[in-house]
C-alpha cells in the first residue's frame, strides 16, 4: 500500500496540470461555443513573454501582470473580435481550420519577432521549485507541486461559481446557446462572449506561466502535448463539466504515476505504453462517451450542409480566356521543367524538388478533405509510414527503393483503412481529435522504435538507380524529373477519383451524409476507400520526400506538421489539385526566398506565420486564398475584356467536365 | 459501388504493368563516396576567407551546440586582430541553425556549399550531422565536435580532439571514478538515444568489468521524462554514486528529484553541465558532482597561474565578449576547431585550395592549440589514440575544482585496451602539463 501510495500521490500534482488547461478549455467551449485548438499556443505566448520579462530583469510580479492580466485578456479580446465573432455562424472545420491557423500562427510570430533563441524555464511566480515545503506520507510536494494544486482548486472553484450562481454565467451560456434570444432580452450578446474569450484567455495564460518553471525551457511543444492530455480530461465531461475536467486531469495524472512506478524501466510498457496513455484515454473517450461523439452536432437543421464552394474560376472563365490560361499554364510548365533541368542553381533545384515532393503529399489532404469533407490531422503520419518503410525495406530486405516506396504507400494505406474503422462514426471536431491522437501516438509509440522511425540520429532512405541513370551521384536535377513523375502519377489518380464515380459520392457524403445513404452510397465503405486512397498518396509522397532527403527522422513527420499541412492547403486551396501543387511548391520556394533576407533562421517560421494568416480566412474563403484571388483577377481581367469587346466575344464557358472544379 | 472498382480494376492493371517495367529495372544507389578535394577556393578573395558554421542554435538542446559559434568567432577575432592570415581576414559569414533537425542540417550544409559558396565550415555542433556525407562527397574542410561516428573516416571532416568517438576508450575512468570514491553500488541512467545510451552502456560494462556492483540502471529514458520512479527505486538499491549519461537540463532536474527523495548528498558523474553559468545558477543542486572533460579544465589557469598558456588565451579572449558570450566547453570546442583550420590555412600558404588546405592538416601529428592532448590527424580520422586522457573536475561549493590531479599534471590517462583503473599511465609527450 505505501509504494502504491508513492506511486500515486505525486500524480495528483501532475494531474492538475492537465486540469488547469482542461478547464479552461471547458470554459472556452461552454462560453463561447469554439473548441480553442489554439488554447496552448495562448498559453504559450504569456509563458515566453513572462521568460522574456524575467530574463531582462524585470520582476516575476511584473512580468506575471504584464503576461497574464494584460496581454492574456487582450489576446482573448482580439481573437474574438477579430476572428471567432466574424465566423460565429461558420461550420465547424472553419471554426477548426482557424483555430488551427492560431495553434500554428502564434509560436511562430513569436519567433519571427523575437527570433528563435531559447528561453529557459524562469522563476515560479509563487513558491520556489526547488523547495520541499511538505510531505504527503513519503512523497515530498515541491513549491512548483504546491502552486499548481493551489492555483487549480481556486480556479476551479472560482468558475463553478461564475457559472452556476451569478447572473453573468447564465447569461454566458445563454450567449452560445442563443445570442439573438439574449438580445431580446436587452443583454450585448457580443459583449458577453467577448468577456467569456477574455477569461479564457486569461486562464490559458495563467496555466502558461504557472507551468513554465516545471520544464526546463519554453517550448511551444509542451503546451500542444499538454492541450491533448488536457483534451483528454476535458473529455470525460464531454467538454461541458468542469468539475468532472478537474476529475479526468487528476485521474490522468494518477495513472499515469502508477504506470510510471509499476512498469519496469526499459520495457515495452514504459517506453511504448506509457507517453500513449493520454491519447489512448482520448481515443477512448471519443469513441464510446455519446457526449463526445456528438460534440458538435448542430441545433440548426442546416448548418451541417457546408456553405456552397463558389465553383473553380476554371469551369466559369470566358472560353478565349480559359484557351490563353490553358496555353500558358502549359508554356509555364514546360518553361518551368526545362529551367529546372538545364540553368537553375543546385540548391533551388533541390528546393523545387522538395516542393514536388510536399506536392504528393498535400494531394492526400485534397482527396481526404477537400474532396471528402473529412478533416484529418494525420496526414504527416501517413507519409511519415511510406517513408520508414521505403528506408527499412531498402536498408533491411534489399528492396529497391521505388519498390519500397510503393510497398511503403500501401501499407499507409492499410494503416489508413485500418485508422478510417474507429472513426466511421465521426466527423467534424470528434474526428480531427481522433486523428490528432492517432498522429500523437505515431510520435510517441509507433515511431520512436529504431525498427520504425529508425535510429534518433535518421533513417538513411536510399536514391534509387533505373539503369545506367544513379540518382545519388548525378545531380538533384534528375531526381527531380524523378520526383514529377511521382506527382503527375498521383495528381492523374486524383482527378479520376473526382471525375469518378467516387468523386461524386464522396461529394454526396460531404453533403449531406444522410443524403448520400438515403440514395444506396455505403458510407462505411466509402469513408474506409478515401482514408486508404488518401493515406496512400500520403505515404508515397513521404517515400519520395525521404529519399529526395536521403535521411529522416520522426520529427519530420510528427503531429506539427501534419497540421500545419492543413493551414497551408487550405490557403492555397484544398478543392483542387492545382491548390495542392500550389501549396507545395508555394511552401518551400517562399522559405527559400526569405533565406536570402539577412537573420534567415526566421524564414520557417515566418513562411508558417504567412500561411496561417492565410488559413484565418478560410471561413471566408473555403475555396482557398490563392483561388479566390484567381477568380478576382481572372473576373477583373474578362470585365476589362468585355468593354473592350462589348459584341459578347467574352461569353462564359459552360463548367467543363471537372465537377469541383479540379483543374 | 462495385461497377467504380471494376473500372478502377482495368486502369489499375495497365499501370501496374508499366510501374513493373520501370521497378523491374530499379535498384538502390550507392552513397556517393567522399572526392578527392578540388583544387578551388570559394569565398576566398585576396583579403577575406568567408567560412559558414552550422551548429543547433534554437530549441531545447540548443544550450549544448550554439555557443561554438562564439567560439570559432572569438578565435577569428584575435588572428584578425594581428593581420588576419597570409593578408587574408578569417570571416564568419554564415551562421546557419538547424534547430536539431537532422533534415534541416543536412539542406544547410548544401546550402552553405551551394548557395553561400564557403571555403569551409568551421564549428559544426549539433547531435544530428546528417549533412556530413554532403560535405564529405563536396570536399568541403569542416571542423566542429562530434557525437556520433559520422565524421569518420572522411580525410576532409575534423572533429576536435579526433573524428572517432569511442565510448569503450574511456573504460578505464569509470572504474577508477569508482574506487576514488570507494563507491559501493552505482546507479547509472541514460536517454534512450544512442549518443546517451552507448556511453552510459561503457560506464554499466565498466562497472561490471572490475567487480564494482551496479544497484540500478535505466538506459531507455525518453528525453526530459519524470525521474521519480527511477530516483525511488535507486534509493531502494542502495546506491551511492550515480552516473548521468543526460543532457543538463535532465540532470538538474534529477538533482531536484535525488535532493527531494533524500539522496542529495550522493555523488554523482555528470557528462555535461560543467558550465560556470550552470553552476552559479543551480550551486545547491551541484555539490558532490563530478565532470569528465577531455580538455584542460577552466580551473587549471587559476591553480597555476601562467602554467597553461593556451587556456589563458583561450579565456581572454571570451572575456572580451561577456556577458553576451563567457567561455565554456562548447565554446572551447569552437575555438579548438578555429585554432585547427587557420592552422590549415597558414600552412597552405597564399595560394590556398581546399584540397591544399585539408592534405595540410592532415600532416599535422600533435595538435593541442595548448588545450588537449595531442590529435594526431594522420591517424585521427579512423583511429583512437592510446592512452586515452581526461580530466576531473568537483564542484565544491560554488566553484569547480580539479580532482585527481597530481600537481599540474591534470590529465588521468589509461590504455584503450585492458586498462588498469587503479593504476592510471603518463600522458602521451606534447601533452599541456603546466
Amino acid at each position: 500500500m505505501g509504494q502504491f501510495l508513492s506511486y500515486a500521490i505525486p500524480g495528483i500534482p501532475y494531474g492538475c496540470t492537465f486540469a488547469i488547461v482542461a478547464v479552461g478549455l471547458v470554459l472556452t467551449y461552454q462560453a463561447t461555443g469554439v473548441f480553442n485548438f489554439a488554447f496552448g499556443a495562448q498559453a504559450y505566448v504569456s509563458a515566453y513573454v513572462y521568460a522574456l520579462l524575467t530574463e531582462h530583469g524585470m520582476n516575476r510580479f511584473g512580468a506575471f501582470a504584464v503576461s497574464v492580466l494584460l496581454l492574456a485578456p487582450l489576446l482573448g479580446l482580439l481573437f474574438d473580435r477579430l476572428l471567432f465573432s466574424r465566423i460565429a455562424r461558420a461550420n465547424v472545420t472553419a471554426k477548426i481550420v482557424s483555430a488551427l491557423g492560431l495553434f500554428v500562427g502564434l509560436p511562430s510570430l513569436l519567433a519571427v519577432v523575437f527570433g528563435s533563441a531559447t528561453r529557459y524555464a524562469p522563476p515560479s511566480v509563487l513558491f520556489n521549485p526547488a523547495t520541499v515545503y511538505f510531505h504527503v506520507g513519503s512523497t515530498p510536494i515541491n513549491g512548483i507541486e504546491l502552486a499548481t494544486v493551489i492555483v487549480t482548486v481556486v480556479v476551479v472553484v472560482a468558475l463553478m461559481v461564475l457559472l452556476r450562481y451569478t447572473a453573468y454565467g447564465l447569461k454566458m451560456r445563454a450567449a452560445v446557446e442563443s445570442g439573438r434570444l439574449l438580445e431580446l432580452d436587452g443583454v450585448n450578446a457580443s459583449a458577453v462572449v467577448s468577456s467569456a474569450w477574455m477569461i479564457s484567455s486569461l486562464l490559458a495564460g495563467l496555466a502558461g506561466v504557472l507551468l513554465a518553471p516545471q520544464y526546463p525551457t519554453v517550448s511551444s511543444n509542451t503546451y500542444a502535448v499538454l492541450l491533448v492530455a488536457a483534451i483528454a480530461a476535458a473529455a470525460l465531461g464531454a467538454l461541458r463539466s468542469i468539475p468532472l475536467a478537474l476529475v479526468g486531469g487528476i485521474a490522468l495524472g494518477v495513472v499515469e504515476g502508477l504506470a510510471s512506478g509499476y512498469f519496469a524501466p526499459g520495457s515495452i510498457l514504459h517506453t511504448g505504453l506509457l507517453p500513449a496513455i493520454p491519447f489512448l484515454a482520448l481515443v477512448f473517450l471519443l469513441l464510446f462517451l455519446p457526449g463526445m461523439r456528438s460534440l458538435d452536432e448542430p441545433n440548426d437543421p442546416l448548418s451541417s450542409v457546408d456553405p456552397p464552394i463558389p465553383p473553380s474560376i476554371t469551369t466559369t472563365r470566358s472560353r478565349d480566356i480559359d484557351r490563353v490560361v490553358r496555353v500558358g499554364r502549359w508554356a509555364l510548365a514546360i518553361f518551368f521543367v526545362f529551367s529546372v533541368l538545364t540553368w537553375v542553381p543546385g540548391n533551388w533545384v533541390f528546393t523545387l524538388s522538395t516542393g514536388i515532393a510536399l506536392s504528393t503529399i498535400f494531394l492526400s489532404i485534397t482527396l481526404i478533405t477537400g474532396m471528402g469533407g473529412q478533416l484529418s490531422l494525420c496526414q504527416a503520419t501517413f507519409a511519415g509510414i511510406g517513408a520508414f518503410a521505403a528506408g527499412q525495406l531498402a536498408l533491411h530486405a534489399g528492396l529497391p527503393i521505388l519498390l519500397g516506396a510503393v510497398t511503403g504507400a500501401l501499407l499507409a494505406a492499410v494503416i489508413g483503412a485500418v485508422a478510417a474503422l474507429p472513426a466511421l462514426r465521426l466527423r467534424g471536431l470528434p474526428l480531427a481529435l481522433l486523428t490528432l491522437s492517432f498522429a500523437l501516438l505515431a510520435d510517441y509509440v509507433a515511431f520512436p522504435p529504431s525498427w520504425a522511425g529508425g535510429p534518433v540520429t535518421g533513417l538513411n532512405v536510399p536514391r534509387p538507380q533505373i539503369g545506367p541513370i544513379n540518382f545519388a551521384t548525378s545531380s538533384t536535377r534528375a531526381f527531380f524529373l524523378l520526383a514529377l513523375v511521382m506527382l503527375v502519377l498521383a495528381s492523374t489518380v486524383v482527378l479520376l477519383i473526382q471525375r469518378g464515380t467516387l468523386g461524386r459520392f464522396l461529394g454526396a457524403m460531404r453533403g449531406s451524409p444522410v443524403g448520400a445513404a438515403s440514395i444506396g452510397i455505403n458510407l462505411s465503405w466509402t469513408k474506409v476507400l478515401l482514408f486508404a486512397l488518401s493515406a496512400g498518396l500520403a505515404g508515397l509522397g513521404g517515400a519520395v520526400y525521404g529519399s529526395l532527403q536521403q535521411v529522416v527522422t520522426p520529427v519530420d513527420f510528427n503531429y506539427e506538421f501534419s497540421l500545419i499541412f492543413v493551414v497551408v492547403v487550405v490557403t492555397t486551396g484544398v478543392n483542387t489539385v492545382e491548390g495542392a501543387i500550389q501549396a507545395g511548391i508555394g511552401f518551400v520556394v517562399i522559405q527559400q526566398l526569405l533565406s536570402y533576407l539577412p537573420g534567415r533562421a526566421g524564414s520557417g517560421s515566418l513562411t508558417v506565420l504567412l500561411f496561417a494568416l492565410g488559413a484565418l480566412t478560410y471561413a471566408r474563403h473555403p475555396e482557398g486564398v490563392v483561388e479566390y484571388q484567381k477568380r478576382i483577377w481572372t473576373e477583373r481581367f474578362e470585365g476589362l475584356f468585355d468593354r473592350r469587346n462589348p459584341q459578347g466575344q467574352g461569353e462564359l464557358a459552360l463548367p467543363g467536365g471537372s465537377p469541383g472544379g479540379a483543374s | 459501388m462495385l461497377a467504380v472498382v471494376r473500372r478502377w480494376r482495368g486502369r489499375a492493371a495497365i499501370g501496374s504493368a508499366l510501374a513493373a517495367l520501370v521497378l523491374a529495372g530499379c535498384s538502390n544507389a550507392a552513397p556517393p563516396s567522399a572526392t578527392p578535394q578540388s583544387g578551388t577556393a570559394p569565398g576566398v578573395t585576396s583579403t577575406a576567407i568567408d567560412v559558414g558554421a552550422l551548429a543547433t542554435l534554437s530549441g531545447p538542446i540548443a544550450a549544448d551546440f550554439g555557443p561554438i559559434v562564439p567560439g570559432v568567432e572569438a578565435y577569428f577575432d584575435m588572428v584578425n586582430a594581428h593581420g588576419g592570415i597570409n593578408g587574408r581576414k578569417l570571416v564568419m559569414a554564415h551562421a546557419l541553425d538547424d534547430g536539431g533537425s537532422p533534415t534541416q542540417n543536412a539542406d544547410l550544409a548544401r546550402t552553405l556549399v551551394q548557395q553561400d559558396h564557403v571555403f569551409a565550415v568551421v564549428g559544426v555542433a549539433t547531435a544530428f550531422f546528417s549533412g556530413a556525407p554532403y560535405l564529405a562527397s563536396s570536399g568541403t574542410p569542416t571542423f566542429g565536435f562530434a557525437t556520433e561516428n559520422d565524421w569518420t573516416p572522411a580525410p576532409n571532416l575534423f572533429a576536435a580532439y579526433g573524428s572517432i568517438v569511442s565510448y569503450t576508450s574511456s573504460l578505464g575512468q569509470f572504474a577508477f571514478l569508482a574506487h576514488q570514491l570507494h563507491t559501493t553500488s552505482v546507479g547509472v541512467l541514460a536517454y534512450n538515444v544512442p549518443q546517451s545510451a552507448e556511453e552510459c552502456q561503457t560506464a554499466v560494462n565498466s562497472f561490471n568489468r572490475y567487480g564494482i556492483h551496479v544497484g540500478y540502471s535505466d538506459l531507455s529514458i525518453p528525453y526530459l521524462g519524470d525521474l521519480s520512479s527511477d530516483v525511488l527505486r535507486m534509493k531502494q538499491a542502495g546506491v551511492d554514486l550515480v552516473v548521468s549519461c543526460m543532457d543538463v537540463s535532465g540532470n538538474l532536474g534529477l538533482a531536484r528529484t535525488m535532493q527531494q527523495n533524500g539522496l542529495g548528498n550522493t555523488q554523482q558523474l555528470w557528462f555535461d553541465g560543467y558550465d560556470r553559468t550552470t553552476l552559479e545558477a543551480n550551486a545547491p543542486l551541484m555539490q558532490h558532482t563530478h565532470f569528465l572533460v577531455q580538455h584542460v579544465p577552466f580551473e587549471a589557469a587559476s591553480a597555476f597561474p601562467g602554467k597553461f598558456p593556451g587556456l589563458q588565451t583561450y579565456l581572454a579572449a571570451m572575456k572580451k565578449y561577456e556577458p553576451k558570450y563567457t567561455y565554456n566547453e562548447v565554446a572551447m570546442d569552437g575555438w579548438l576547431s578555429a585554432a585547427l583550420f587557420a592552422q590549415g590555412v597558414k600552412a597552405a600558404g597564399s595560394d590556398l585550395t581546399q584540397k591544399k588546405l585539408v592534405d595540410d592538416i592532415n600532416h599535422i601529428t600533435n595538435f593541442t592549440a595548448g588545450l588537449s592532448t595531442p590529435v594526431n590527424w594522420t591517424l585521427a580520422h579512423t583511429v583512437v589514440t592510446s592512452p586515452e586522457c581526461e580530466s576531473y573536475v568537483t564542484v565544491v561549493g560554488s566553484k569547480f575544482q580539479l580532482a585527481f590531479n597530481h600537481g599540474t599534471n591534470i590529465w588521468t590517462c589509461f590504455p584503450t585496451t585492458d586498462p588498469d583503473p587503479t593504476k592510471p599511465v603518463q600522458p602521451p609527450p606534447g601533452s599541456p602539463l603546466g
